[in-house]
């Protein structure tokens, strides 16, 4: 058995982890990264390619939070995490959330007015900005649709720099934060899992870990655990810290149409622009479109997509995600690998979803579709707006398939300790240097890609533990 | 049941979508990969016992079943199989 010593232990390279140990390792700690997956070229694999979800994606792809119905998500599991698979698109947290979470929570040094001056910073390390020049025809149309309609549409801004490439280049952390922690000293171990946490009375000690299958054991002062809302809690509830840990997971149910238009449309990029008219319950916007991504979003209509194929160019995949009332659960269970998720829709959500679709629908069709199909097993294909109606009653339990790649919130930040698992700045309530600083944090979903609020409240907590 | 749900009869392409299912199950949580080996262990004692090699037939008997867990897992499979057999007809177009 190896054995490494290391002042700061960070579990996770994803946009919690990486940010944590750049900060850390530039403030002269010694730190040590280890990241469970493997370290991948950020130019090897295409974009939501099958060689990248093998190369860098949890379980090759798919898992599911079960339930009735149950929700797929993804994962990243490679240097820097699921910065590597997203869109990239950035947005801050609303100031009227960031208020609400800090009252119910009860959360010191959480107004809006902090939160934005560090998420300035990070925003300028990610060169987060917006796309030069017209938008490809995949989001244009979201804007188009919206315009007819009267409603509101945004062109979000992403975390891409445009300095060397037109089409940019996605700043995920094995480009960015990573490499900056790499060059302060900070020391990244690809391939390493986290077999358990060290405990030794109320603090930690370090953790034990396998690289490559072979042992290594890693001493530590202070741990930080990063592995996001699902791999985050699995890991502290193994390691026998178990109080509100894992049960307030939240996420954003998805629901998808795949679109056929008269005419081609880009397939290269996820579009950027979101229709917020309904936001932050209800937020409209487009996604991956691959060959592979527009015929299984065909079949989720219960249709057997490769007839419908031939003008595959001209079909792209659009969503609705909501704010959900529903809350799940991660659960680590001993001899099993991957904890068990599980997340339980309510019938309000369902209602909220029903009218998702409903809204995607009008909105593709205003904006030039011919014909629509639901992620709905059985599901009427619209090809106009009276169509549209038969979904209100046909969103239900048992035929909606639903998605989701954003998962936070099954930690919780806050001093109201009995519904949160640390205080307010990521240190597990109960032992004096073990912190979480990821999605899990987050205290409830954000209506929003979660990236840029798990960067900003990471660099805020990273800046707090130094002060300490 | 992999072979039940591919389409395509290029042999190349039905092994490369085998492959990659079987590698992705081989990832899956343990949740997920047992209940869709029970399936297909239910699939084949089913086709068994109604002497039947209509393995279709019997998967859209699935896809539709009252009982949730059933309709989910073969769902899931099917997502794969898609998945797998566009992109890599893709790829080698």
């Amino acid at each position: 058995m190896s054995r490494i010593d290391t002042e700061v232990l960070v579990v996770g390279s994803g946009a919690g982890g990486a940010t944590t140990a750049a900060v850390l390792a530039e403030a002269g700690r010694t730190v040590t990264v280890v990241e469970e997956g493997p370290w991948v070229d950020p130019e090897a694999h295409e974009p939501f390619s099958l060689e990248e979800m093998r190369a860098r994606y949890r379980h090759h792809g798919p898992s599911a939070a079960l339930g009735s119905p149950p929700v797929a998500y993804a994962e990243g599991r490679c240097v820097g995490g699921s910065t590597e698979i997203n869109s990239g698109l950035w947005h801050r947290l609303p100031d009227d959330l960031a208020e609400e979470w800090q009252r119910r929570y009860r959360i010191d040094e959480f107004g809006p007015a902090a939160l934005h001056g560090y998420a300035a910073r990070v925003e300028e390390w990610q060169s987060v900005s917006r796309l030069p020049g017209a938008p490809p025809l995949s989001s244009a149309l979201l804007e188009r649709g919206a315009t007819k309609l009267g409603w509101q549409s945004v062109e979000f801004p992403r975390v891409f720099r445009f300095a060397d490439a037109p089409r940019g280049v996605k700043q995920t952390m094995a480009r960015t934060i990573i490499p900056r922690a790499v060059d302060a000293g900070a020391t990244v171990l690809p391939r390493t899992r986290v077999a358990r946490i060290l405990r030794e009375g109320d603090r930690v000690v370090g953790a034990s870990c396998t690289r490559d299958g072979e042992p290594v054991d890693i001493s530590a002062e202070h741990v930080f655990v990063c592995g996001g809302a699902v791999q985050t809690p699995a890991l502290l509830q193994r390691s026998g810290v178990r109080r509100n840990i894992g049960n307030g997971l939240k996420l954003h149910p998805t629901i998808k149409i795949a679109a056929r238009f008269p005419h081609p449309i880009d397939h290269d990029e996820v579009p950027m622009h979101r229709v917020t008219e309904f936001a932050p319950n209800l937020t409209i916007g487009g996604s991956a479109s691959r060959k592979g991504h527009v015929a299984l979003a065909i079949a989720d209509a219960g249709i057997d997509p490769r007839p419908e194929l031939a003008e595959w160019e001209h079909v792209s995949v659009y969503y609705a995600a909501i704010r959900s009332d529903a809350g799940g659960r991660v659960l680590w269970l001993p001899g099993v690998k991957s904890p068990l998720v599980t997340y339980k829709l309510t019938d309000a959500d369902l209602s909220r979803l029903a009218r998702g679709l409903v809204h995607l629908g009008e909105l593709l069709l205003a904006a030039g579709a011919t014909e629509l199909f639901p992620s709905v097993i059985g599901g009427t294909v619209a090809r106009s707006v009276d169509d549209i109606g038969a979904w209100w009653r046909e969103v239900d339990r048992r035929r909606t398939n639903l998605m989701t790649v954003h998962l936070t919130s099954s930690v919780r930040m806050g001093e109201e300790d009995t519904i949160t698992g640390t205080d307010s700045y990521g240190r597990v309530h109960g032992l004096r240097n073990l912190y979480v600083n990821d999605a899990s944090l987050l205290p409830d979903a954000p209506g929003v890609n979660p990236q840029a609020a798990i960067m900003t409240i990471a660099l805020r907590n990273a800046e707090h533990f130094l002060s300490c | 049941m992999v072979g039940a749900l591919t389409v395509p009869s290029d042999p190349a392409l039905r092994a490369g979508v085998e492959r990659w299912v079987d590698d992705t199950l081989a990832d899956m949580p343990e949740h997920l990969r047992f209940g869709v080996l029970a399936q297909s262990i239910v699939l084949g004692l089913w086709a068994k016992v109604r002497g039947t090699d209509d393995d279709a037939a019997l998967l859209a008997s699935f896809e539709t079943s009252p009982l949730w867990p059933v309709r989910q897992y073969v769902r899931l499979l099917k997502g794969l199989v898609i998945f797998a057999e566009q992109e890599l007809a893709e790829a080698a177009a």
